[in-house]
């Protein structure tokens, strides 16, 4: 029995004590069937794509052509009902065609303007491994600071900026990997995979009767400002001492890993947690357990971690088992 | 979880143990000093410094950081100062100390310093192996009450730090708890404990524990062998004086009163007072007739012979009148202390004619090498080492024997003796052979008193001559002339004899038939003297199947003797290993001790002691490390078919406990529940949560360590009664927001989680974790 059933079963009746904790549960199962709808058969990337928007982190699919990532990403985007944008990545992409440019307005005689994709509530960067570098990194700032510098002119983007980028991971030609420090800059990596036999019966049931071949959400469940409220709240998830010492020696252990040449970075660290803590609260919790750390520990390491592993999924898995969860001795340091 | 090494603070305990066994070391150094002020002052020190570093690790984050760097300075330095600060001493000629206490002040420092770094992993458990050790050591090198009652102490709190440890474990860390298959520690604990055991046994059991106390288990600065002015035991302990009443192995001066009230009996006084007087000889007027001149002369020239000899030894003697009771508290004077391996016949005089009532010496027994004086190491040595060695030699012991009341001038020296050494005295014409074989300090009346002798002697081990040698056939002419005397015999023995060892090769086994015979179809009776009018003590005996000990003696070695072994009478002291003093190291040779026994010649040269009579032990042999597991292996098998009843009882009873070990094992973890988990929501979430632990682990399911309560125990929601599948879930629920989240249990809560935890005591049955958890469930996922 995986994790997430785990929590499945035992969060579906927690009702001890908080209240607030389900005030957002009606537009969280709002996100959660809408984008179900969009990708029929994956439950668990739902939930993974829903644990990073709540922790106002950036997603990085990475996976074959077809499998639905641009269909989720846009499921996400109309779910959140801000301004989507869309941004196909190709080797002559400038930066300024993502953050936009000043143009000289022939009329005013003055330099006005023009916003790019960026300037959007959720941005989706078509396989942006086919970007140049320079192009990558124009990104850098926004996904960071949630602002754009054009001629020493700062301009704020969204509260509810959310990156979802997509890289196809077989047509290495012509492609530019993203450095480190780019990825440290996303939440988590997610690969969808095949749906199963069902699933694809489903989803071509629903596709009949369908003029423009894709089902997409159209209306809004959440507002942005709704979005960053709830975000807000997941900020405020408890994490009791022992879950974050439990958290630093897995931190440790991937810089000492033998086979993980470039470990977690603190910054890496601090998303890790605000990721638990969004899976607590998606699980209906107010605090954190080791399980909602083990849950996402997969899509939040396999983005920054780089070394000379077979598998991410094994590296993963040795990191996991090496340090023991705290059990009885939290008690006394919560 | 490993927690870093920085927030990890040196456990007190730890401490205070190594504090503990470093106070017992402290007794035994203040003990040995000759100036006892420095070493206070020195003790003082180092332990000031231990609480110092101790303190300093606790409070500085910045040494904990680099703990390993530091802790290899201090190992460093606790293990090269002691023996830097020694060579010092000594080479300003001031002072010095033993080295096996210089080593243990090393090891003593070792483990302080250890316990001030324990907080880095295993360095807690090593330091206080290390304080277990030492404190061994104190205790087996003094018979001071203090050391033992800090012994006493030390093992309470052993056991509380081991209890400490054992639980931080459970609690914390869980290890190796998961499911795969690995070692059984249980098995090989008790495997291993079982080897150490056998083979403590067969080296301290076929031995005696009296064996290793002159070598010791730490190496000892004087040893054997060589010299230390500053040893506290061994030979060279010469130089460093301490008090003498009850060491053996002591030369220093006692009260000059001490022995000024107590008689010195000779060994003939001991013999009288033992086995009773020999009868007078009516010396009433009697009827005889003249002798034939030729007739006259033979009689005459054997009186002669007798009373130039100047000693007999009667097997005719009255009854000794015993008292009722004898008190036994009351300390019986020693004629001589022993160190060394025990039972041990030390001989004093020997005897070969018999004439069916009184044994005599009659002929000069000349040893072929004179004594030689050699010199090791400034001790003078004493070599009376025969040129020929004997295969049955193995080995080589030593002994060390103070006399105490004793009056001879005899040495009372082991079979086999090679050398001896007593201080101060190097002239080798001090000592001389006597006529019947014996070694002795000639031209003194007795030795003097407290005097101690270390004598080393071959150690016999008998296996070449049973395997079917006739040792008698080998001697030679010249041999057999020497050892005429030792031949006599009456012939109306050798029917028995014959009859003793029908069968039996010839050779040693039937000198072994003859002694088991004796040993185990007679009674030793101390008060079944022969008849006054007797003249054949031997027939008598042989009759009467009872008898004090120089009866037995003199039956087997007449018995040989009609068998054509040659064999004398050996009388002197029996150090009976019933009274060998753990503490002192040293057994009491008191003055009913004395002994009588026989010796068989059987290589010409050499006597092979033998211990006819039943309740002495016969000498103990030098084993190979083969033949000791062998002779283990029989006394374990004998053991047991002596204990097969109880044995049996016992196995029964183990083997019904160990079947039925899952259960009373889940019986007592609930017990523990029930006594403790039923005070709060709290203690009943974690009582309960230890509960199912101590039931997972029972059922071989135990909680790997990466895995969570709720992520391991959730498969049971499958296997669990429908009825109770919401409380299950209720207790997943409640024990994740007692262990991660801060907020208390409400009161309104209180009885759910009382009737979850209900749910999992009811839901956690052995066979019902084994089906629901699946070793492939230990697998992260």
């Amino acid at each position: 029995m995986s994790a997430t059933e785990v929590s499945d079963q035992v969060t579906s009746s927690f009702t001890p004590g908080d209240t607030s904790t389900c005030q957002h549960q009606l537009a969280i199962d709002g996100l959660r069937l809408a984008l179900n709808k969009a990708l029929i058969g994956k439950d668990d990337i739902v939930e993974m794509v829903l644990s990073c928007l709540l922790a106002r982190g950036h997603l990085l699919f990475d996976d074959l052509p077809g499998l639905g990532k641009t269909t989720l990403a846009k499921a996400v985007a109309h779910a959140v009902g801000g301004r989507f944008a869309r941004v196909q990545c190709t080797p002559d992409l400038l930066p300024t065609d993502i953050t936009g440019f000043n143009m000289f307005d022939q009329k005013t005689r003055e330099f006005e303007f023009r916003r790019g994709p960026v300037f959007s509530d959720v941005l989706l960067a078509d396989e942006i491994n086919r970007a140049t570098p320079r192009t990558q990194s124009a990104l850098f700032e926004a996904m960071a600071e949630r602002q754009v510098t054009i001629d020493a002119d700062t301009h704020r983007l969204s509260e509810s900026f959310f990156v979802i980028a997509t890289q196809n991971p077989v047509e290495s030609h012509g492609a530019y990997p993203l450095p480190e420090a780019q990825l440290d800059r996303f939440a988590m990596k997610l690969r969808i995979g095949y749906p199963d036999r069902n699933s694809e019966l489903a989803m071509l049931a629903s596709n009949v009767g369908s003029s423009d071949g894709a089902v997409a959400c159209d209306e809004a469940i959440i507002k942005p400002q709704q979005l960053r409220r709830l975000q807000e709240h997941v900020a405020n998830v408890a994490v009791c001492k022992a879950i974050q010492e439990y958290l630093v020696d897995l931190g440790r252990v991937t810089r000492e890993h033998k086979e993980i040449t470039l470990g977690l970075s603190p910054r890496g660290l601090i998303t890790w947690q605000r990721v638990a803590q969004a899976r607590a609260h998606l699980c209906g919790r107010d605090f954190v357990t080791p399980d909602d750390i083990q849950d996402v520990a997969r899509p939040v390491l396999e983005v920054r971690l780089s070394g000379d592993f077979d598998s991410a999924d094994r590296a993963v898995e040795e990191i996991l088992s090496s340090v023991s969860v705290p059990v009885l001795e939290t008690q006394n340091r919560k | 979880m490993p927690a870093s090494p920085t927030k990890a603070l040196p456990r007190f305990d730890t401490l205070l143990l190594a504090m503990l066994a470093a106070g017992g070391l402290a007794v035994v150094r203040i003990e040995a000093a000759w100036h006892r002020g420095p070493v206070v002052a020195q003790i003082l020190c180092e332990l000031s410094a231990e609480i110092g570093l101790w303190a300093l690790v606790r409070n500085c984050e910045a040494v904990r950081e680099q703990g390993s760097r530091y802790l290899t300075i201090c190992v460093a330095l606790a293990v090269g100062f002691p023996i830097a600060w020694e060579l010092g001493q000594r080479w300003s000629g001031q002072s010095g100390t033993a080295n096996e206490i210089t080593m243990l002040v090393s090891l003593q420092l070792v483990a302080m310093a250890l316990a001030a770094f324990s907080f880095l992993p295993r360095l807690g458990g090593t330091s206080v192996l290390l304080s277990s050790f030492l404190l061994l050591f104190s205790t087996t090198m003094t018979t001071n009450r203090f050391v033992f009652a800090i012994a006493g102490v030390y093992g309470v709190l052993g056991l509380w730090w081991l209890m400490g440890a054992y639980w931080d474990r459970i609690e914390g860390v869980f290890v190796a708890s998961s499911v795969e298959r690995r070692i059984p520690v249980r098995a090989s604990v008790i495997g291993v404990t079982g080897l150490v055991l056998l083979l403590f046994g067969s080296l301290v059991g076929a031995a005696g524990t009296s064996a290793v106390v002159l070598r010791g288990f730490m190496p000892t600065s004087g040893g054997n062998r060589w010299h230390d002015p500053y040893a506290r035991s061994g030979v060279g302990d010469g130089d460093a004086m301490v008090a003498a009443k009850d060491e053996a192995l002591s030369f220093g001066p006692v009260e000059s009163d001490l022995f000024l009230d107590s008689e010195m009996p000779s060994l003939y006084d001991m013999f009288d007072d033992t086995y009773g007087e020999p009868p007078r000889p009516n010396k009433r007027q009697q009827k005889a007739v003249s002798l034939a001149p030729q007739d006259r002369k033979e009689t005459e020239q054997r009186i002669a012979q007798t009373q130039r000899s100047g000693r007999e030894f009667s097997m005719v003697r009255r009854r000794v009148e015993r008292k009722r009771e004898e008190l036994s508290d009351r300390n019986a004077p020693a004629m001589l202390y022993v160190v060394g391996q025990t039972p041990l016949h030390l001989g004093l005089e020997t005897y070969n004619f018999f004439d069916g009532r009184e044994w005599t010496h009659v002929s000069g027994w000349e040893e072929v090498r004179s004594p030689k004086l050699d010199n090791r190491f400034g001790k003078p040595w004493i070599d009376v080492r025969r040129t020929v060695h004997a295969s049955m030699f193995q080995g080589e012991n030593c002994y060390a024997v103070k006399v105490i009341n004793l009056k001879t001038n005899r040495i009372p020296a082991p079979p086999h003796l090679t050398e001896l050494h007593i201080d101060l005295v190097d002239r080798v014409d001090f000592f001389d052979w006597t006529k019947d074989g014996m070694f002795q300090m000639s031209g003194r009346e007795h030795i003097p008193q407290l005097t101690v002798i270390h004598l080393h002697s071959h150690g016999i081990n008998l296996h070449p001559l049973r395997r079917g040698y006739d040792f008698s056939q080998s001697f030679t002419d010249e041999q057999l002339a020497k050892l005429s005397p030792y031949l006599q015999h009456a012939e109306q023995h050798k029917q028995t004899a014959d009859a003793w060892v029908y069968d039996v090769p010839r050779g040693w086994l039937q000198v072994e038939a003859i002694v088991n015979r004796l040993r185990r179809d007679f009674v030793h009776d101390p008060d079944a003297t022969a008849p006054s009018h007797c003249d054949d003590v031997v027939s008598h005996f042989l009759e009467t199947r009872g008898g004090p000990d120089y009866l037995f003696a003199a039956t087997a070695a007449m018995l040989l003797r009609s068998l054509k072994y040659p064999t004398r009478l050996v009388t002197g002291f029996y150090a009976d290993p019933q009274r060998f003093d753990h503490r002192a190291g040293q057994t009491a040779v008191l003055s009913e001790d004395v002994h009588v026994w026989a010796e068989v010649c059987v290589d010409g040269r050499n006597w092979v002691t033998i211990e006819p009579t039943p309740g002495y032990q016969p000498p103990s042999e030098n084993l190979t490390w083969k033949q000791r597991a062998m002779l283990a292996f029989a006394q374990w098998i004998d053991w047991c078919k002596q204990h097969l009843v109880s044995l049996s009882a016992l196995a029964m009873v183990v083997a019904v406990l160990a079947a039925s070990r899952l259960t009373w094992l889940d019986v007592i973890g609930l017990c523990v529940f029930r006594l403790l988990g039923l005070r709060s929501s709290e203690a009943n979430l974690v009582w309960t949560i230890r509960l199912l632990e101590w039931r997972a682990w029972l059922a071989g399911r135990s909680r790997p360590r990466q895995k969570t309560i709720a992520s391991w125990y959730s498969p049971m929601l499958d296997s669990a009664r429908d009825e109770l599948k919401p409380a299950l879930r209720s207790f997943f629920r409640w024990s994740d927001h007692l262990l991660y989240s801060a907020r208390v249990i409400e009161s309104n809560h209180h009885d759910e989680v009382r009737s979850a935890c209900a749910a999992v005591v009811a839901a956690s049955r052995r066979k019902l974790l084994q089906s629901s958890i699946t070793v492939s469930s230990s697998i992260p996922s």
